[in-house]
């Protein structure tokens, strides 16, 4: 089912086959099977314990899987290491912003573009001109902070932080973007920016998402995976998985007619 | 708008203005002394408070750059000192000069004898960091202390190579006696100090220096931004070492000898006892720590508090100083200083807060990205607790 496809279609951005996660006796991921195609917006629901941050971890090499094989555009990445996939074009965002909290916001988004590049041992210091600080400068201005560029991380907002966040894993050029609740503590202001942002990203970039904004997921995604207890439940488009019976018992609840209406 | 920027370039000039200022008593200061002392009290002057403190400083250099640089604070520091110390001696020496007939020696001159030493020290460092940097915490501390303890008992027992327990005599520096010559020597030992404090600061400025930082605050994300975190981690130990290493080099010529008793426990933990009184987070407080280190060890014997002599029981001195500086100034006295001064800047600019919103609001990373180490860290490697956990989804 997969070979052949493969061979004729571009490989789809990320295939998971069977990936299974078990922390002792809890199986945190059963039996994942999906495909997300290049250049696809997907959003991952589901409620709190569902596997969703697993299934980031385990895709982004933090642990590996305990069965099952993860393909990151046609190539087997499944026991690589993290830094590794993250040269392959594999770049993600944290649900607990993972800064550094003595640098600047210039240091940081320069150190998350230079880490996919060669010379991350360079003993040089950059020119002004250097195009990793360039281009530092320009995923700054991207993700609305610019004003805050020389800025230690420690003293930003919770919000700017977010952004820095998001701003980090953009800077590593990814061809894969995973962002792990990225509205998470934003305001509504801040959502409808982060909602823009991520309209706004040019169709290179396939993106998952975990979200539980609905707002947020259903603006900016083309398909929606529901899981939940580890396993996928359903898959759609936002418009069929708001009409699931099944989703909205288990994840949206009664509420979600009179939410959105 | 006026006031500011004279503010501004007030504060830039400091910045710029008082390592210079520093580095020119410290040039000036054997040139002085003649004027104040006897010929023979200002060699001791010049070498044994001076040149000795020049070389205790950059070895706790090596410290407080690893620690405030990478978080990671490594006992071994003493011990690849020592390292380069012995590699110096080996080199420089011929087996038939030597007073226990060991079995290989070189004869080189000093100074392809101490290139080959930092060489050695750096891979030696490297080799230290690819043992320890697997662990961290008390684990750390421990596997860092018992390679410094390992290298104390192979320099005891091992003649062939290192002398046993009588080491190495007569090796002398490019300068010759340090005696015959103090100034000269003295100047190497500045030469070499400022080399190193400056090294330093622009190393951390540079590529490799800004990701020593961020693996120090948050190795996971590094992983994630494709950085091999190990390497990184094995790299800052490699340029400890080398550090380490210029100390060694210059401590052997001082001293024109190597025994174990250079790389025994007391010397880590002098270094340790100097990093911490000059201030763990202040690369310059490793000089500081040093002089007062070497005051106290030199004039330990003609202290007398209410009639008790502190002759012979520098150690007793030494520990009171530490106790006193860890209670009264958690970030050494260089921190000290710094805080005192920051706090009353910060006292005087509130009273007059609407002219200098600019300057407050520039503060942070300024303060973080120039002076001292950003962000004071523990000083014991915190590894990232949440990459083997459970996913919180």
């Amino acid at each position: 089912m997969t070979v052949g496809s493969a061979a004729e279609a571009p490989a789809p951005a990320l295939q998971l086959q069977g990936v299974g996660r078990r922390f002792g006796a809890l199986q945190a991921l059963r039996d994942v099977t999906m495909e997300v195609a290049a250049g696809e917006r997907r959003a991952i629901l589901g409620p709190n314990g569902a596997g969703k941050t697993t299934l980031f971890n385990v895709v982004a090499g933090d642990f590996p899987p305990t069965s099952g094989t993860i393909r990151l555009y046609g190539t087997e990445v499944t026991h690589l290491q993290p830094h590794r996939r993250t040269r392959l074009g594999l770049t993600r965002t944290y649900q607990n912003s993972q800064l550094f909290m003595g640098l600047s916001v210039a240091d940081s988004l320069y150190l998350a573009g230079r880490g996919v590049r060669s010379g991350r041992f360079s003993m040089v210091r950059p020119r002004a001109s250097d195009p990793a600080l360039v281009h530092a400068r320009e995923v700054a201005d991207i993700v609305h902070l610019g004003d805050v560029y020389d800025r230690a991380v420690g003293s930003l907002s919770h919000g700017q932080q977010r952004q820095l966040e998001v701003g980090m894993a953009l800077a590593g050029r990814p061809r894969l973007l995973m962002l792990d609740e990225p509205a998470a503590g934003l305001s509504r202001g801040e959502r409808t920016m982060l909602t823009d942002l991520l309209r706004s990203l040019p169709r290179d970039i396939t993106i998952i998402l975990v979200e539980h904004d609905m707002d947020v997921a259903l603006a900016a995604a083309d398909r929606v995976t529901v899981m939940q207890e580890g396993s996928i439940v359903v898959e759609g488009t936002p418009d069929t998985i708001q009409a699931d019976q099944t989703v909205q018992d288990i994840y949206l609840g009664h509420s979600v007619g009179a939410h959105h209406g | 708008m006026s006031g500011m920027s004279s503010r501004m370039s007030g504060r830039a000039a400091r910045r710029a203005g008082l390592p210079a200022l520093g580095v020119a008593l410290l040039v000036l200061y054997p040139l002085v002394l003649p004027l104040l002392f006897s010929a023979n009290q200002a060699r001791y002057w010049t070498l044994s408070i001076g040149s000795n403190s020049l070389i205790l400083g950059v070895v706790a250099l090596s410290l407080i750059f690893m620690s405030g640089y990478g978080g990671m604070v490594s006992l071994a520091q003493a011990s690849l000192a020592g390292f380069a110390a012995y590699i110096v001696a080996i080199m420089n020496l011929l087996p038939s000069s030597t007073a226990t007939g060991a079995t290989i020696g070189f004869g080189w001159p000093p100074i392809p004898s101490a290139i080959v030493a930092l060489i050695l020290a750096t891979l030696a460092g490297a080799l230290v960091g690819a043992i320890a940097s697997r662990s961290s915490g008390i684990y750390f501390l421990m596997l860092t202390l018992a390679i410094a303890v390992g290298f104390f008992y192979v320099v005891l027992q091992n003649y062939e190579f290192f002398g046993g327990h009588i080491g190495f005599a007569q090796i002398l520096g490019p300068t010759g006696q340090p005696r015959a010559n103090p100034i000269a020597f003295y100047y190497m030992c500045l030469a070499v100090a400022v080399f190193a404090y400056l090294g330093l600061r622009y190393l951390v400025r540079t590529q490799l220096g800004l990701t020593f930082q961020a693996v120090r605050d948050n190795p996971r994300r590094m992983r994630a931004l494709g950085y091999r975190v190990s390497l990184h981690r094995i790299a800052i130990f490699a340029i400890g070492g080398f550090v380490a290493g210029l100390s060694g080099v210059l401590g052997v010529w001082y001293r024109g000898n190597i025994s174990p008793g250079v790389v025994d426990l007391s010397r880590t933990i002098d270094v340790l006892i100097i990093a911490v009184i000059g201030g763990l987070g202040y690369p310059v407080g490793a000089f500081i720590g040093a002089v007062i280190f070497v005051i106290l060890d030199v004039f330990a014997s003609s202290v007398e508090v209410f009639g008790f002599s502190f002759d012979e029981r520098f150690n007793t001195l030494i520990g009171l100083a530490f106790v006193v500086i860890v209670l009264v100034a958690p970030h050494g006295l260089v921190g000290l200083v710094d805080r005192g001064w920051k706090g009353t800047k910060r006292r005087l600019s509130s009273s007059r807060a609407p002219a200098t919103a600019g300057e407050a609001a520039a503060g942070p990373a300024g303060d973080a990205t120039e002076e001292g180490i950003p962000a004071p860290v523990d000083p014991i490697d915190q590894r990232d607790p949440g990459s083997t956990g459970i996913g919180n989804s």
